[in-house]
């Protein structure tokens, strides 16, 4: 059987997918060498950005940050997980334990009020990040990830998923704790 | 000594394996039948070479020698015995020796089981599978190599397995997913002997049929294991996180499906021969482009192994190699392959032709949310709206599952070129009972109605009846295959039923408790009743004991690892078939509170269960008279 050209460029597509598939695959590659590793950000200043507050509406940037320990927890109303760190967050808020930022990350404002209303805000000021760009800085992989800032705006401890009790005893308390002291 | 003869034995598997490619390929293009005998041989010298090297690496492990730098890194003398094997296949290295053995026994099964198809396809299949394990081998010793010494600063202890791989589901789970990874490697050679031969026919599609099955009858429970795992180990209830390791996994689940369809058509009527063959590349390119992804480091996950910019470069190499040169033999070949086949109307073909086009859709859009990371990163500042998450998967991919659950209902009572009208309406009015049915079940469970989980129970219990009726109308010509095919449906119709309840009706709190006090979900109190330590040779942990309903109890416990100095959750679960209670225990928050959570799972098990039964299914469709009453017939044909 003969095939028209019809049939052959057909049979050729697969090939032509799987070219570009690989090309993607080779740069993702090239960059997964000199990547942002999860725990290169660590001991880092956190990255300069300049966005908006989602409930207030003002400008903010990485300057509004600094002068005392603050928790930044990137969340999202489409995010599952983060409802089961909410109630621990909440807490902390309460006790007044830490400072808590919020990133809302590539969500829906409205969404996120919603969300914010409905399961009650512990976040002093939320920071807009609906391209995820300021999450891309920070090697954010999905939400929720939980990054602790000491007065000086220097990132000292990461959590990639939902922030528990031992890892907030364990990770992210010691740091306050070692500052107190020093005072 | 153990070490280097491990290693030794490894090399000549490779060395057995390039001569399993030789004999078979060269065997079969000059029909040479010596040649192809010699294949045979030297696949089973490769079975038993590479098990000795494989059982050596669990020698050294069980010896805690350390000079082994793969042992050193992921053992340690407090382990016990059990795990010591399992750490075998904790990390890169030893997985992928495994990974070349399963490889060695498929292929020394295809030579055995297969001796009677043509020798020409034979000596094809054979040779294609010495030289994807010679690409296997020569990556594990170049690069990966489980017997590296370190020396001459032996420790004396090693670092530990990673803890949450401690654990039963982790024994069994990575080997399951090889041999059904590698199983679909058999039907990848299958494919490529086609293309090669020319000839494709029913009696290929016949032989090919139970490898498929038995492939993904092992890529289901590999994943299923996954997911359990996942469940009970990780500790906060989640069976499914769309991660980019499971996504691997999944991915190739959903072509090898979509190949058992479309494999069906092709054996009966003759019918997607090229598409078949296209599948059969399809399903092992997302094979390999899954141990890439998982292996090199290119995605972070939480199963990545380590980052070696070396390995990561030859994977890809293997890649373009074995699925770039398969679909280039592809582009030119299969089109001497195609036959014209007729159908109309709702047919049995048509259906196929959708379940298949929907199965791929559902992987191309998994692809595109795994790999849409590497994208971004390379277009960086795009106004790409496209979030990559949880919320991407479940809006893309429910919809083809409801659509692909609609054409599955209709699929029993239709008929191949033409299915009478009558026959899809009788269909219909099963539809209007399901839904009312689907409709009754928030009172069961006390809760609001939610249209989604309603749309999915209602089309369930739609598949379920239809494939009863069919069944009970055939009950007089039922073969094992027609059973098979119903119980595997039927399986999928329960698992949408658990995925669609539980992630709608889940019930989950989360509260600080001293001893004494008692949190309340639907009516059930659970009281934390006592906290006591644990201590065991390699860990030591709290076990918080609760008390609910008339006197029952579950302990949830948190560990500390020391030598990795990592904690775990172990979850206290109550199974049950309607709902599973799950209670995460965290760790103190003062001198005498506890964080902890509980959540009420209904229908959970049924997902696990559904996802079972279509895997016994499919040992069930193997059964089927016409694979092996094949042997003779196919013996008379070739002589014809």
């Amino acid at each position: 059987m003969r095939a028209n050209p019809k049939t052959r460029l057909l049979l050729v597509t697969p090939l032509i997918g799987f070219v570009i598939l690989v090309f993607f695959l080779a740069i993702g590659f090239g960059l997964a060498k000199h990547q942002v590793h999860p725990s290169a950000v660590l001991n880092e200043p956190f990255p300069e950005f300049s966005s908006m507050t989602l409930l207030s509406e003002k400008p903010i940037t990485n300057d509004d940050l600094v002068g005392t320990f603050r928790l930044v927890n990137v969340w999202a109303s489409w995010c599952t997980a983060c409802v089961a760190e909410h109630d621990l967050l909440l807490e902390l808020a309460s006790s007044e334990a830490i400072s808590i930022i919020g990133v809302n990350y590539r969500d829906n404002a409205d969404d996120a009020k919603t969300w914010l209303y409905e399961r009650g805000n512990p976040y002093e000021i939320v920071i807009v990040d609906s391209q995820g760009e300021l999450c891309v800085d920070l090697g954010v992989y999905g939400a929720p990830e939980t990054f602790l800032l000491d007065p000086e705006g220097t990132i000292r401890a990461k959590q990639v998923g939902v922030l528990t009790r031992a890892v907030w005893i364990k990770e992210f308390q010691p740091w306050l704790a070692t500052r107190a002291e020093q005072n | 000594m153990i070490p280097e003869l491990g290693h030794f034995s490894a090399i000549m598997g490779l060395m057995s394996a390039i001569g399993v490619a030789l004999f078979g390929l060269v065997g079969a293009m000059q029909n040479r039948s010596t040649w192809v005998d010699m294949s045979v041989r030297l696949a089973k010298v490769q079975v038993g070479v590479l098990a000795m090297s494989f059982l050596l690496l669990i020698l050294a492990f069980l010896e805690d020698d350390f000079s082994v730098l793969y042992v050193a890194n992921n053992s340690n003398t407090a382990l016990p015995w059990y795990y010591k094997v399992s750490a075998v296949w904790g990390a890169h290295e030893g997985s992928f020796l495994l990974w070349t053995l399963i490889t060695a026994v498929w292929t020394v099964l295809v030579a055995i089981r297969a001796e009677h198809i043509p020798q020409k396809l034979h000596g094809y299949v054979l040779g294609t599978m010495g030289v994807l394990n010679t690409l296997f081998l020569a990556f594990l010793l170049f690069s990966s190599n489980p017997f590296e010494r370190l020396v001459p600063n032996v420790p004396i202890q090693g670092a530990d397995l990673n803890p949450i791989l401690q654990d039963i589901g982790q024994i069994i789970h990575p080997p399951m997913l090889y041999i059904g990874y590698v199983g679909f490697g058999v039907t990848f050679a299958f494919g490529i002997a086609a293309l090669a031969t020319g000839k494709l026919d029913s009696a290929w599609a016949r032989w090919v049929r139970p490898w498929v099955n038995f492939a993904w009858l092992f890529l289901t429970i590999g994943i299923v294991l996954g997911s359990w795992w996942a469940y009970y180990e990780l500790g906060w209830g989640g069976w499914w996180f769309w991660d980019p390791v499971e996504n691997a996994s999944f991915m190739p689940w959903l072509a090898g499906t979509a190949l058992i369809h479309s494999l069906a058509a092709t054996e009966k009527r003759g019918a997607f021969k090229n598409w078949t063959i296209l599948l059969t590349l399809l399903t092992f390119t997302l094979v390999l482009m899954g141990a890439f992804l998982v292996r090199s480091g290119v995605l972070s996950s939480v199963h990545a192994f380590a980052v070696d910019p070396q390995r990561g470069l030859i994977l890809l190499t293997i890649l373009i190699l074995v699925a770039g040169g398969s679909l280039v033999l592809y582009a030119f070949r299969a089109h001497s392959l195609n036959t014209q086949v007729q159908y109309w109307g709702v047919s049995r073909e048509l259906l196929l032709l959708i379940n298949n086009a929907l199965l791929v859709i559902a992987v191309f859009t998994i692809l595109l949310g795994t790999l849409y990371p590497l994208g971004h990163e390379w277009f960086v500042g795009g106004e790409n709206k496209l979030s990559v998450g949880e919320p991407y998967f479940n809006t893309m991919f429910v919809p083809v599952m409801l659509l692909l659950s609609f054409a599955l209902a209709i699929a029993p009572i239709s008929r191949w070129k033409h299915t009478p009208l009558r026959l899809v309406r009788h269909g219909f009015i099963f539809l209007g009972g399901s839904a009312v049915l689907a409709l009754l079940l928030p009172w069961i469970l006390a809760d609001g109605i939610h249209l989604g989980v309603s749309c999915a129970v209602a089309l369930a219990i739609w598949i379920i009846a239809t494939h009863a009726v069919a069944c009970y109308r055939q009950r007089n010509a039922l073969t094992l295959g027609f059973i098979g095919m119903s119980v595997a449906h039927v399986g999928f119709a329960i698992a949408v039923i658990g995925v669609a309840v539980t992630s709608v009706y889940t019930e989950s709190l989360d509260a600080r408790l001293a001893i004494g006090e008692s949190i309340e979900i639907n009516g059930t109190k659970y009281e934390l009743v006592n906290v006591q330590p644990t201590e065991t040779q390699n860990f030591i942990g709290e076990q918080a004991r609760f008390d609910f309903g008339a006197g029952r109890s579950l302990y949830a416990e948190r560990r500390f690892y020391p030598i990795r100095e990592q904690i775990t959750h172990e979850a206290a679960i109550a199974p049950g078939i309607f709902k599973d209670r799950y209670i995460s225990f965290g760790g103190p928050i003062d001198d005498d509170t506890w964080g902890v959570m509980v959540q009420e799972k209904p229908l959970v098990r049924w997902i696990w269960f559904g996802a079972v039964l279509a895997a016994l299914a499919a040992v069930v469709a193997m059964l089927d008279k016409r694979y092996s009453r094949l042997s003779r017939r196919d013996l008379m044909s070739k002589n014809s």
